[in-house]
């Protein structure tokens, strides 16, 4: 009778617990992606719209659109790194 | 998929005749065993790829700028064109006056991570070297060493500072937010980034293709897959060429990231 009732207490806790720690690297980077995606985004498209305003810009306005960039997207890279570092 | 993980599996396969067939896993793709027994550890596919790559890249340079020709012919005409993009693109508008100096430097930098990542589409080879991170790594070590150094010495040890983290004509209370952010962002950020986003790029690229041409022979193998391996294949076909643009911008993209960082810490921001 007893070893019944561990055989289903330990029955019904195999069939609830989830493994959350894949779903958790996932979501990590997932989320991550985000907000430098939106980011990138508006910074390429205010230099192109920069640019095509005043093409003689471009020289001024590529390099700070590339750091723009790098900044940005380093947010994203964390995100990555840190499904690594999730074993 | 590149020669030895073919080699591998097919070698498992004839080994384990009728059983069902084990996809690589994700190590497979990019650990590499020395290439025969009793191998130096080091000696291993990527490393002979990039030895080849880095001799065949001298010997090109070499043979073009050897001995110039005023009207520039063969070798010394596509030399002359590739030195041209940098300068003109990448070094000019970023550096300014100093971009000549930082030309040569920038050209090695460019054409050296273009061919390796274009290794990772090229038949026979189908491995991209960068997406080991030892080489993306030592290009930040180098870039940060760089911009470092050229910092400190035109601004001496503890204006690069000063100026990196109180940059004048922000009202003083923010500085309390800017400043450790602008000290993690130069001196720890920068390199990681720089590493990381290269390598992550060409894995990402490489697992993609990886897949896709792995499904199309496990398709293709299995009963139904006789016809409907076409779609791997086709997708495979376009993510390659996605791949070739992926190699030259994330190469243009590291030269040009190093260039303005250099160009940030060389200026004395007024």
């Amino acid at each position: 009778m007893e070893f019944l009732a561990t055989m289903v207490v330990l029955a019904q806790e195999a069939a609830t617990t989830i493994d959350m720690a894949p779903i958790g690297k996932g979501l990590v980077y997932g989320l991550a992606a985000i907000g430098p995606g939106i980011g990138i985004g508006i910074v390429f498209g205010k230099a192109i719209e920069a640019v095509a305003r005043q093409p003689e810009a471009q020289g001024l306005v590529q390099p700070l659109m590339f750091l723009g960039f790098a900044l940005a997207e380093a947010l994203a890279l964390f995100g990555f790194v840190l499904f690594f570092i999730l074993g | 998929m590149n020669l030895p993980v073919i080699f591998a599996v097919a070698a498992e396969a004839a080994e384990e005749a009728g059983k069902p067939f084990h996809t690589p896993a994700a190590g497979d793709l990019f650990n590499f065993a020395p290439l025969y027994d009793g191998a130096p550890e080091w000696l291993t596919y990527p490393m002979v790829i990039m030895t080849v790559v880095t001799v065949v890249l001298g010997a090109f340079f070499w043979k073009a700028f050897a001995k110039p020709k005023l009207v520039p012919v063969g070798a010394q005409n596509l030399g002359e064109a590739g030195v041209d993009f940098v300068r003109n693109q990448i070094a000019n508008p970023v550096l300014g006056p100093e971009g000549a100096k930082w030309t040569p430097f920038l050209t090695v930098m460019f054409f050296w991570v273009l061919l390796l990542n274009v290794m990772g589409i090229i038949p026979g080879v189908q491995f991209p070297v960068t997406s080991r991170m030892a080489i993306p790594a030592m290009l930040a070590a180098i870039a940060w060493l760089i911009y470092n150094t050229i910092g400190i010495r035109n601004q001496g040890f503890f204006g690069y500072f000063k100026n990196m983290m109180f940059p004048p004509g922000v009202p003083k209370i923010i500085y309390v937010l800017l400043a450790p952010i602008e000290l993690i962002s130069t001196v720890l950020v920068r390199p990681l980034t720089l590493a990381v986003r290269l390598f992550a790029n060409m894995v990402a690229g490489h697992m993609i293709l990886a897949v896709l041409f792995i499904g199309t022979g496990v398709f293709f193998a299995s009963g139904i897959g006789k016809v409907t391996f076409v779609l791997p294949f086709l997708f495979g076909t376009i993510m390659t060429g996605f791949e070739i643009f992926v190699a030259g911008m994330q190469a243009f993209i590291i030269t040009i990231l190093t260039a303005v960082y250099i160009a940030g810490a060389q200026e004395a921001h007024h």
